[in-house]
């Protein structure tokens, strides 16, 4: 099963690369430069001939493209360079699979739109598939991600465009799952699927997605009328607007919304929700076991527990197929003390504190079997006199009273914890 | 005798082996020994598939655990073992560097069980690759109305006791009760805690006869002095985790020595699932690699539950059948006067036993163990308090304690087991209705001569355990002089299935309160030399 991409060496190329191995497919990469190592390569360059269809390719992914200027007589170049692609898909009898745009429109304001409006035709006439995705984010800081991401870092600002544009947005690897599933699937040909999250959001909560999740940083949202912005193009002239990057902008507000939810059920695709795809991970769910395993061990060690406790954790609870946390109360994150107050029979007891019960039970195993553990468990290994010994007992005994008279009294409070943390689950 | 002398209907296939021993646990090894030394064709077939890769601690236990960050490899396991187990009766089971010796059992031997603990083993070796190491010898008393003869036991319990090596030989209270000092080696050393309970029950020795309290050394089948290539046990505290001194006894140990025997042959990943019989011998197949062994006798020495099974499956037999297993509790002690005692390297089973008569008809014996090589989160889960604070105590109180456990005799379980129409074996754990009573009895009076000897019995500690989970089982197949169906005679043959031999616990007519390991490979023994001496006759 090969694959040939052009742009594998891009932000989503590179993700549908990697996947598309780790899913047994031999990936050649059809790009100026080689790829990283388990890849082949195949030189290519837009601006020249199309390469030769290695025998036996499944599938020729044209990702590729021209975004650093906006003259139309590169335009006609991109077209005829994607025109000998779909020619040596032809040859090859391999499947043709090209990445569009949300913003393709033959009438859309920016060259790069119109360009791939007029790819698309040439690739629907020739039985290919057209994918259009929505605002490409997550993974590594690339492409326009990168651009915005780059953007919120750097300014304490976000700027909250009026009237709003909206954008769907869909994380890199879930699109190259699509991609995948594209080729995995004969029956979709000569057709445009549209994939983004099928809800739009505003721009600026996308931007706001950034500095929360991905930033984390408190940005001041800023209000900026189009329309200033309009005055700030004219004012600066067409092609230095080009190189800020306002071209890019004005392409959003005129972005229509795309019907997405037909192409995600046909792909049978489900999008990760935004905060969860904005982590460096990927995956929000796994930030919040990292935390939940925090607190848990912190709480039984009394002491920040070694990140490879945390981790290990994390490991045997995702083992177990247990992905959401339990615990995310932030009053927990910053006193894991008050876990105390459920850590006791009367909640632990109870049907909807048995995860946390268990869970205790996993914390405990793991912060022992480490030489962390045995400090605490074990004690340091010199003799101390009994009476000492026995001082320490009874401080154990009348803080451990103490705590208990606390959860019983505070039990109202501690359910409080325990709901605060589904509330953010359910978040 | 002419091939052709007489006209057959169907060829004979003469069987490939004298004697097929299904499962290579204590019996199985035992069993074979007499057997190969006589020169028979013998067989060994087990269940075990893959050991996997197990991690072993690879230092004393205290500083690996202040040291090895790896530590979690062989206390939880690469894959979480130990967090699936987190129900489990014992650490035993929970310990990965045992995963395979449980692993699959049930479910291979189709167990399935009510209220009760059925536990066994698939892997060579058996369940002794992961047991307590307890042993003791039934005395003329204890064999009193058995097929067994008292002197022909002695013989069997000598020569398994000198091969598997005991330690624990002194003239203590217990040497009687035991029974084995005459066979074993020097008892190994005791930590700080135990001695300080042996030195208060030397002083106030007197005063304990009339509570019908005994207390000595544990006699294990642990090496105080080498034995062929095991080593002896150097006190790393690694009992529970693995030894890698060999030190402990396991049958798998037997495997290398049974090899050089040339009738020997030891198959593995054979599951025996049922017996069939053939013009007078037995074949075994294991269905799923279809392989089939043919033998003129067939042992069965799965395990007492997997011997049920095949015993009952062989005859049809599918009314319950009583089985018996020693009712079991744990308890935990507190010597404040050692508060403050650094954790030291120390053995890890039994140290001190203890014998402590109950009533006319039912004595109990125990052990207390160190708690140093333990993991502490079973006890953490146990206090009433807050596990944060549960660490913070245990960590000043654990030093000062041991942990003990008693066994009562099987007459007080009163479990059944029944074959199913579909095969399967069916167990249902109940008790003897006076054991509740025993047990508070043997509380009390374990607290207060305790209390003589400087030890706390800590309140709410004392735990009574569900059926099955002393796992000593036993007497489903009872030998009897005259046997009817469902039971075995004096050699295990079964009624009804001759040339069939049950020859582990399963046969064994009474589950007294001591470690019975030790009595059912002796008796495995005994079986075989008879077996060996007759099946010689018959060649001849």
């Amino acid at each position: 099963m090969k694959l040939l991409i052009t742009g594998a060496t891009g932000y989503i190329g590179q993700r549908l690369s990697a996947l598309a191995t780790a899913r047994g497919y031999e990936v050649i990469c059809a790009t100026r430069h080689p790829g990283p190592a388990p890849y082949a390569w195949l030189p290519y360059d837009l601006r020249g001939p199309a390469p030769e269809c290695p025998a036996g390719t499944q599938a020729l992914i044209h990702l590729a493209a021209d975004t650093s200027t906006g003259a139309d007589n590169d335009a006609d170049d991109e077209v005829n360079a994607a025109l000998a692609l779909i020619r040596c898909a032809q040859q090859g009898s391999a499947r043709f699979i090209f990445i569009s745009s949300q913003t393709a429109e033959p009438t859309a304001p920016s060259v790069y739109g119109r360009t791939k409006w007029r790819i698309e035709q040439h690739v629907l006439a020739a039985g290919g598939t057209v994918i259009r995705p929505g605002q490409v984010y997550g993974g590594p800081e690339r492409g326009l991600f990168g651009l915005l991401s780059g953007l919120v870092r750097r300014s304490p600002f976000i700027p909250i465009l009026w009237p709003a544009p909206c954008v769907q947005p869909i994380h890199v690897d879930d699109l190259a799952a699509s991609i995948l599933a594209v080729v995995e699937r004969d029956d979709i040909r000569a057709e445009i699927l549209n994939l983004g999250a099928v809800q739009p959001i505003a721009f600026d909560r996308f931007l706001g997605a950034i500095a929360a999740h991905r930033v984390r940083a408190v940005r001041l949202p800023i209000p900026l009328p189009v329309a200033l912005l309009r005055l700030l193009r004219r004012l600066l002239g067409h092609s230095l607007g080009a190189k800020l990057g306002l071209e890019r902008i004005f392409s959003l507000v005129h972005l229509p919304p795309m019907d997405s939810e037909r192409s995600l059920q046909k792909l049978g695709v489900q999008l990760r929700p935004l905060a969860h795809g904005m982590h460096r991970s990927g995956r929000g769910q796994r930030r919040g076991l990292l935390q939940e395993a925090t607190v848990l061990l912190n709480y039984l060690l009394k002491r920040p527990p070694q990140r490879s406790l945390v981790s290990r954790y994390v490991r045997a609870l995702e083992r177990g197929g247990k992905t959401r946390p339990v615990i995310s109360s932030r009053l927990l994150m910053s006193w894991p003390i008050l876990l105390a107050l459920l850590d006791t029979p009367g909640v632990l007891g109870k049907p909807d504190g048995q995860a946390l019960a268990w869970r205790l039970q996993v914390a405990l195993a793991i912060a022992e079997a480490s030489p962390q553990g045995a400090q605490v468990f074990l004690g340091v290994q010199q003799s101390r006199s009994p009476v000492a010994t026995l001082v320490a007992l009874g401080l154990t005994a009348i803080k451990a009273l103490t705590w208990k008279l606390a959860a019983l009294l505070g039990r109202p409070f501690a359910r409080q914890l325990l709901r605060e943390s589904e509330a953010q689950r359910e978040a | 005798m002419p091939v052709n002398c007489c006209v057959k209907v169907k060829p004979s296939v003469k069987p490939e082996f004298d004697v097929i021993i299904v499962g290579s646990g204590p019996a199985g090894t035992s069993v074979a020994y007499p057997l190969v030394k006589a020169g028979l064709k013998v067989l060994m077939v087990d269940a075990q598939a893959s050991i996997g890769s197990s991690v072993l601690p690879t230092r004393p236990f205290l500083s690996a655990r202040a040291n090895d960050a790896h530590q979690w490899k062989w206390m939880i396991g690469d894959n979480f073992h130990a967090l699936n187990q987190l129900d489990a009766v014992s650490p035993k089971l929970k310990t990965p560097t045992h995963a395979h010796v449980f692993e699959g059992f049930s479910a291979g031997n189709r167990i399935a069980t009510d209220n009760f603990i059925g536990v066994g083993s698939l892997a060579t070796g058996g369940l002794s690759n992961a047991w307590g190491c307890g042993v003791a010898t039934l005395g003329a008393s204890d064999l009193a109305g058995l097929p067994i003869d008292h002197a022909e036991m002695q013989a069997s319990y000598e020569t398994v006791a000198r091969r598997i090596g005991i330690s624990g030989r002194i003239d203590d209270d217990l040497s009687s009760y035991f029974g084995l000092d005459e066979w074993s080696q020097p008892p190994l050393p005791l930590d700080a805690l135990h001695q300080r309970l042996l030195d208060h029950y030397a002083r106030r020795r007197s005063a304990f006869p009339e509570q019908g309290f005994r207390l000595g050394r544990s006699r294990v089948a642990v090496l105080s002095q080498p034995l062929d290539a095991r080593k002896a046990c150097d006190l790393s505290g690694n009992c529970l985790w693995g030894c890698h001194n060999q030190a402990l006894y396991s049958a798998s140990q037997e495997l290398q020595k049974l090899k050089q025997y040339p009738g020997f042959q030891h198959v593995q990943d054979f599951l025996v699932e049922d017996l069939q019989r053939q013009d007078g011998s037995w074949a075994v197949t294991d269905h799923r690699s279809s392989r089939r062994f043919c033998g003129t006798r067939l042992l069965l020495a799965a395990g007492t539950l997997a011997s049920t099974r095949l015993a009952l499956k062989g005859l049809n037999h599918s009314a319950p059948i009583p089985l018996l297993s020693s009712p079991t509790a744990a308890f935990l002690l507190w010597l404040p006067t050692m508060l403050g005692t650094p954790r030291a390297p120390a053995f890890g089973l039994g140290q001190l036993s203890f014998a402590l008569q109950l009533s006319s008809s039912a004595t109990a014996f125990g052990s207390t163990f160190s708690t140093t090589g333990l993991p502490m989160t079973e006890f953490v889960s146990r206090l009433p308090l807050s596990k944060r604070h549960s660490i913070e105590l245990l960590k000043n109180l654990l030093s000062a304690c041991v942990v003990g456990n008693l066994f009562l005799p099987g007459h007080l379980s009163h479990n059944t087991a029944a074959l199913r129409p579909d095969g399967s074996l069916s167990i249902n754990g109940h008790v003897h209705p006076e054991l509740p009573g025993l047990m508070k009895t043997a509380e009390t009076k374990l607290r207060r001569i305790y209390w003589k000897m400087g030890a706390l019995l800590m309140p709410m500690s004392f735990t009574v355990g569900r059926p099955g989970a002393d796992i000593h089982y036993a007497g489903t197949l009872p030998m009897h002089a005259t046997p009817r169906i469902g039971q075995t005679d004096r050699l295990g043959e079964v009624a009804g299935l001759p040339g069939v031999h049950v020859v582990d616990g399963a046969c064994l007519p009474r589950l007294t309160e001591k470690s019975h390991t030790l009595t059912l490979m002796a008796n495995a023994d005994r079986i075989a030399r008879s077996l060996a001496t007759t099946i010689g006759h018959q060649k001849a």
